[in-house]
């Protein structure tokens, strides 16, 4: 039996397709424009351009929107898949089933990551009167649209690839303690974690996008390792089950999704002020609040969790 | 601009013009409605079977001899309770009876809590009863005897309790001409989860003729039989889906030509392209979430009130017919289904509402 059979998968490989198709049509308006444009023309020909314009950003817009929705419907896709593969007792499993399914993921998250921040500059744009980064931003989605389209190969490649017969591993053998970087320990991991915190709030305190940008990329490896091996553990009440995807199940009232959403759209407000000063030189503070406020939420939810813990069971795990 | 005003006159333009999107709403949902009728047959089958097998023990053993299924005795039984881990092994009997009038099989099921003299039939059994005129009780014919049963209730037929009758085990092993210690299968009740592949391992082991089947392979085979029909369904679909989408794009560029005038005036009065782009963006929307609605309303009404008619035979054949669908209603079905339908329609919206923003203002009041 082919995974191909899964109806969740073929529904999910036709939208995927069908945002490619979309965005190839973009794609083919957006090289014309990044070869003609010329603001200053007003011949038909450049009129006609202004016009494919809207066009362009209004599929990118609606790209976005459905790349979000295809994104949980993936991690949705992926748990469906845990009883057809043998060995696999929750997305762990499916995801390190082949070669594939990491890079996958992770190019979904970046491919996220500059959608949105093409978006911020969209909006810049767009405030100035005289489009000025428009160039900018069609390279930066041409950049986008190549990803897509390595994507959509991915996804075919992991697909076809998930083991049937043969066992996978589990996620108790994939997150053991020695994974850690650097020789740390758990304690260490979770010291740098609320070090780092308390940095980034003092850094947007005083609006330093540089710093920011790097404390927020520093930030999303510790809190990846110390959800993982630390604040996970308390999720499910458990010292030995290591996981970043078994919180996402019903079992634990799905927070798995509320914390890994506010930790990347958190770090996404961290991280893009630095991205789109250094592509179109505008230094937007604004969203260095956001990011202030999101993860602090992802903290407070991540905490909270040890806390009740302790005052449930007066011990730490 | 999106503000309220917006989208309130979002809203009454398509009132004002709904005969322009009455027939992609009416394909639109009569697509969905058939998507969604037939995954909620198979979902509600589906659930029918799981509930049906957690119902059962842990794991179920049967006898065979040569490759064909033969009684189970009690001894069995006895060895089988020795191994650790068990908590209780039960013998089950079931089986065929041959009714040569209509050749056909009934299936005989075991019910304790009925007496000698009553049986109870599922409702297609007792439309075929009633054809030769068995309406009150039943004649069931076994080499050198014949037993009378009352018929006592009529249930409803679902995927399990279709073509069966029961009755108490006593009157069944008459019926299936079953010693006293044989049984037809035994089902083996195991508390712990994680012993019931160790348990389903040590039983060949002791009876080598045995076939074991622990609940999670025959969870698997189910859910292996499902995905895989599910899954051909929607490859299928797609084709119609894609034909649906291609004849959309064509008939609402046909009816946005006719707007030209009327997007115009809202351009000069000072409606940017964007605010065109995002009111024919709304209008689509409410159609076609109005339709998915409206056909997920109506497709549970078809199976579950009405039980599928037509769609029914195609899937489970004439015999089975009578069944009655247990009521589902799985969200993430139903998100499968608004993904696989809704996304697609609007993505085939932009470029025709785009065109229709983008006229030149001039060229169309002229």
């Amino acid at each position: 039996m082919s995974v191909f059979l899964l109806d969740s998968l073929v529904v999910f490989l036709f939208i995927e397709f069908v945002i490619l198709l979309l965005n190839s049509i973009n794609q083919v308006i957006v090289l014309k424009i990044l070869k003609y444009w010329d603001f200053n023309a007003s011949n038909t020909f450049q009129y006609s351009l202004e016009k494919k314009n809207y066009l362009v950003n209004t599929i990118i817009t609606f790209t976005i929107g459905v790349k979000i929705i295809l994104f949980i419907f993936f991690v949705k896709s992926l748990d469906d898949l845990v009883p057809l593969v043998p060995g696999a007792m929750c997305a762990t499993g499916v995801i390190g089933a082949n070669e594939y399914g990491n890079i996958l993921l992770l190019f979904k998250i970046f491919i996220l990551f500059l959608l949105g921040v093409w978006m911020i500059i969209n909006r810049l744009d767009l405030k100035s009167k005289e489009l000025k980064f428009l160039k900018k931003k069609y390279y930066l989605f041409t950049i986008v649209f190549i990803m897509i389209c390595i994507e959509f190969i991915l996804e075919l490649a992991y697909f076809i690839n998930i083991p049937l017969t043969v066992p996978v591993f589990c996620c108790s053998v994939v997150f053991v303690v020695e994974n850690l970087p650097f020789d740390l320990t758990t304690l260490d991991i979770v010291y740098i974690f609320y070090f780092i915190f308390v940095s980034i709030l003092a850094s947007n305190y005083y609006k330093k996008i540089s710093i920011s940008f790097i404390l927020n990329i520093l930030f999303l490896f510790v809190s990846y390792y110390s959800v993982t091996y630390f604040f996970g553990t308390y999720v499910y009440e458990e010292p030995n089950h290591k996981c970043p995807f078994c919180f996402l199940q019903a079992d634990y009232y799905y927070v798995g999704y509320l914390i890994w959403s506010t930790l990347f759209v958190g770090i996404f407000f961290g991280i893009s002020p630095y991205i789109v000063y250094s592509i179109v030189e505008i230094k937007n503070k604004k969203l260095l609040q956001y990011n202030s406020i999101i993860l602090t939420v992802f903290t407070v939810i991540c905490s909270s969790y040890v806390l009740f813990y302790y005052i449930k069971n007066g011990v730490f795990l | 601009m999106l503000n309220r005003n917006f989208l309130n006159f979002s809203v009454k333009l398509l009132l004002k013009e709904k005969g322009d999107y009455l027939f992609s709403f009416i394909i639109f949902s009569f697509i969905i409605f058939i998507v969604t009728s037939v995954l909620f047959i198979s979902e509600s089958i589906k659930r029918d079977l799981l509930v049906s097998l957690a119902n059962e023990g842990q794991i179920i053993v049967k006898n065979s001899k040569g490759g064909r299924y033969y009684p189970i005795d009690e001894n069995y039984i006895d060895s089988i309770l020795q191994v650790s881990g068990v908590d209780d092994v039960i013998g089950k009997v079931d089986g065929y009876y041959n009714f040569a009038q209509d050749r056909r099989f009934f299936k005989i099921a075991v019910d304790d809590d009925l007496n000698d003299t009553s049986m109870v039939v599922s409702s297609d059994v007792y439309d075929i009863l009633k054809e030769f005129k068995y309406k009150k009780e039943f004649n069931f014919f076994v080499p050198n005897n014949e037993i009378t049963l009352q018929i006592k209730e009529v249930i409803d037929s679902n995927i399990l309790s279709n073509n069966t009758i029961f009755v108490n085990e006593d009157i069944a092993r008459e019926i299936l001409q079953m010693d006293e210690e044989d049984y037809s299968y035994v089902v083996i009740l195991v508390p712990n989860e994680d012993e019931i592949e160790n348990i389903a391992l040590k039983i060949p082991k002791i009876f080598p003729d045995a076939l074991v089947l622990p609940n999670y392979e025959i969870e698997s085979d189910y859910d292996n039989l499902f995905y895989y029909k599910g899954g051909v369904f929607m490859i299928l679909y797609i084709v119609v889906l894609i034909s649906f989408f291609i004849l959309l794009k064509n008939q609402i560029s046909a009816v946005y030509g006719t707007k030209r005038k009327e997007i115009a005036i809202l351009r000069s009065i000072g409606f940017s392209i964007k605010d065109i782009v995002l009111l024919k963006f709304i209008q689509n929307n409410i159609v076609a979430v109005g339709s998915y609605f409206f056909a997920i309303f109506f497709s549970y009404i078809y199976v579950f009130v009405l039980g599928a008619p037509f769609l029914k035979d195609i899937f489970l054949g004439e015999i089975e017919s009578e069944i009655v669908f247990s009521p589902i209603l799985d969200i993430k079905m139903l998100f499968l289904v608004f993904i696989f339908t809704v996304i697609p329609y609007l993505a085939s919206i932009l470029i025709p509402s785009w065109k229709l923003a983008v006229e030149d203002v001039s060229e169309v009041m002229k």
